[in-house]
């Protein structure tokens, strides 16, 4: 189940403007790999792109995963296909209990025409909260709605354990998340760790990479990929900052 | 209206006491004289022949003897006196329109319902009929300080536009709370729902408008008596090419009434639903309450929706207000959730239950909200 981005450009469709100038990535089964890079150069855009984000366009190139494309298909079948995306912004959804929103969406998940039984929803359900340290009545609440900063970003965890995809993206799951709280998302995400299961994290911060040791680190700058490593380019980014490849987009212009 | 609807009437009705035989002939003439409203016009456009048989509901007498429970015409002779007195005058007038007036001519039947002064009926009556013809009327009386609780699930069976009335008469204090969600086969069919309610008396309407056809609802409560309260909770979908014209109307007349609506639609596919709320302080009416709240959600581009909330305040010293919003739903809520796997009807249904359902969970009789419930996942499963 390999991820392949190949030259990949996208355009917001409403302005045209293009923030991908061709991006290339593979992220091989059973790997995590990581996207570090400074604001507003197009990493989130990168893994909304990959997951439909209807705002997004497109233009040239190709995502597949495991061989099959990814960019003609519904959201809920990019989904289906394994594909999970923890989002930096998740939505609020008034009226919809965090519960029945992930009953619906592990059965949405499965096999056509499948459900799971709903014995072995609660247990999934209990184990992954007790590993994300949960209170029970987060369950119970509104999705998303009032949760603050860390929660959310804890929700999204719970949504990959209880979804467990093929290949989990998070967009900047560590941001807002206290150090107990970081450790904790980290132990989620090493939980699903298998030669099956792959992940790609976009972080600011080396300190998830700590916990969650990468296989691969990529830089972007300006819509593209710039740079690649292993886990000592975090370290090296911690020191050095951006500036050597802001310097070397710029000097391509 | 042709004499020959009148000589139709007159066969039709001959068993029936004199004062039902000349009020529906008298209404059947008043009809001619009212103004064209263009759902009414859509109707009644369907009922220049008419099927003037008496529905047969098949379940006769069903008092007890805490209540009377019987068929309407059955009613007209037995408690001819109450019936002249009350059919079609205090509540849903037939002097009103034309709708109303023929709706009175051509009656088909209903139920009359009678709980005597201070009798606490425990179990819920229900009113059910799957009825063949257009006009079906109840009548329900409530005596002083009794108290009970209605659920009036019918179907019109009808290919016909059909017309459901029931009126609901509260005396002094009495205590009703009133459940329906009724369904229809006719491509455009009206629901009227009123109330009279005499002083201290106390009305909880609760209704669900889930059926799929054009539907014209008339809810409206009259807060004669000093001290009367009315609570109506609304619940509404209109989908595929399906036009809803919800009208709630709540009027203060007597000292220190309250009146509170809410209502709660989704609009998806096609669908039109507007919700029309009007609550009306009349002078001299000190100290009362006027509340109310729209929430209408429009599920896409090509589903509409509007409010249109109105307070008429004719007096300084009340308390009265009104919210109303629409919403289209955010693409990024669907987004998330078809991130998730589910797809677009799925995540709708989800977000029209997330919709309702807040007001669903105000009905107080747990078994009624549980049904209430399962009829919205009926209904959404057929949007599906
Ligand atoms: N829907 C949109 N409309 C207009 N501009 C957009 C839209 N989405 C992204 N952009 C622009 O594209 C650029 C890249 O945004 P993106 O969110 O991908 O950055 P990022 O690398 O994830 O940044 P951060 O680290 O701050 O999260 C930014 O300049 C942003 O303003
Ligand atoms: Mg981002």
């Amino acid at each position: 189940m390999t991820l392949e981005v190949k030259d990949l450009h996208v355009v917001v469709k409403k302005t045209g403007e293009e923030i991908l100038k061709g991006v290339n990535l593979t992220i091989p089964t059973g790997q995590v790999h990581a996207i570090m890079g400074p604001n507003g150069n197009g990493k989130s855009t990168l893994v909304s792109t990959i997951m439909g984000y209807p705002a997004y366009e497109a233009t040239q190139g190709t995502v597949t995963f495991n061989g099959e494309s990814v960019l003609d298909k519904p959201v809920n079948e990019r989904a289906k296909m394994g594909l999970f995306l923890g989002m930096q912004y998740p939505s609020e959804i008034p009226g919809v209990k965090n519960a029945d929103f992930l009953r619906a969406a592990v059965n949405a998940t499965m096999p056509a025409g499948k459900t799971m039984p709903v014995l072995q929803f609660m247990q999934r359900l209990n184990s992954a909260m007790e590993l994300l340290q949960m209170p029970d009545d987060i369950t119970d609440r509104y999705l998303n709605v009032g949760f603050s900063g860390g929660e959310k970003k804890r929700n999204e965890v719970l949504q990959m354990l209880m979804l467990q995809p093929k290949l989990a993206i998070l967009d900047e799951i560590d941001s807002g998340l206290d150090i107990d709280a970081m450790r904790i998302v980290a132990k989620g995400i090493n939980h699903l760790r298998s030669p099956q299961f792959s992940a790609l994290l976009i972080t600011h911060y080396e300190r998830l990479l700590k916990y969650v040791v990468p296989d691969q680190i990529h830089i972007m700058v300006d819509g593209q990929i710039v740079d690649n490593g292993g886990p000592e380019l975090a370290d090296e980014l911690e020191k050095n900052g951006y500036a050597k490849y802001e310097h070397e987009a710029k000097g391509d212009q | 209206m042709p004499t020959d609807l009148v000589s139709q009437i007159k066969a039709a009705a001959h068993n029936q006491p004199a004062w039902l035989q000349k009020k529906r002939q008298l209404a059947a003439q008043l009809a001619a004289n009212f103004p064209d409203n263009a759902f009414e016009q859509a109707i009644l456009d369907h009922w220049q022949s008419v099927d003037l048989t008496e529905a047969d509901d098949g379940q006769g007498d069903c008092s007890t003897n805490d209540y009377v429970d019987l068929p309407l015409f059955t009613a007209s002779a037995k408690y001819s006196e109450l019936l002249q007195e009350n059919l079609m005058e205090k509540a849903i007038s037939w002097q009103d329109s034309r709708l109303n007036a023929l709706h009175m001519a051509l009656l088909n039947g209903g139920r009359f319902v009678y709980v005597p002064d201070g009798k606490v009926v425990k179990d819920p009556i229900e009113l059910k009929v799957t009825c063949q013809q257009s006009n079906y009327h109840n009548l329900v009386i409530v005596g002083a300080n009794a108290q009970v609780t209605i659920v009036e699930q019918q179907t019109g069976a009808s290919p016909v536009p059909t017309f459901f009335g029931t009126e609901l008469l509260l005396g002094d204090g009495a205590v009703v709370n009133y459940y329906q969600s009724n369904h229809f086969t006719a491509q455009n069919n009206w629901q009227a729902t009123r109330a009279y309610q005499a002083a201290d008396s106390q009305l909880n309407v609760y209704t669900a408008f889930f059926d799929g056809h054009d539907l014209y609802t008339d809810t409206f409560t009259s807060l004669d008596g000093d001290g009367s309260q009315a609570d109506v909770k609304t619940v509404a979908i209109s989908n595929g090419h399906q036009r809803s014209e919800v009208h709630t109307r709540i009027d203060n007349h007597g000292l220190h009434t309250n009146g509170m609506i809410q209502q709660n639609g989704v609009a998806l596919d096609h669908g039109v639903l507007n919700f029309h709320a009007v609550g009306k302080i009349y002078h001299g009416s000190h100290q009362s309450n006027s509340n109310q709240e729209s929430r209408l959600l429009t599920l896409n581009k090509a589903s509409r929706g509007e409010t249109d909330p109105v307070l008429l305040i004719e007096d300084n010293d009340v308390d009265a207000g009104h919210a109303a919003s629409i919403g289209k739903v955010d693409a990024d809520q669907l987004y998330y959730l078809q991130s998730r796997g589910l797809t677009l009807q799925q995540a709708q249904i989800l977000l029209t239950k997330g919709f309702l359902l807040p007001v669903i969970n105000k009905f107080p009789d747990s078994a009624l909200r549980a049904r209430t419930q399962k009829e919205l996942l009926d209904r959404l499963e057929v949007a599906e």
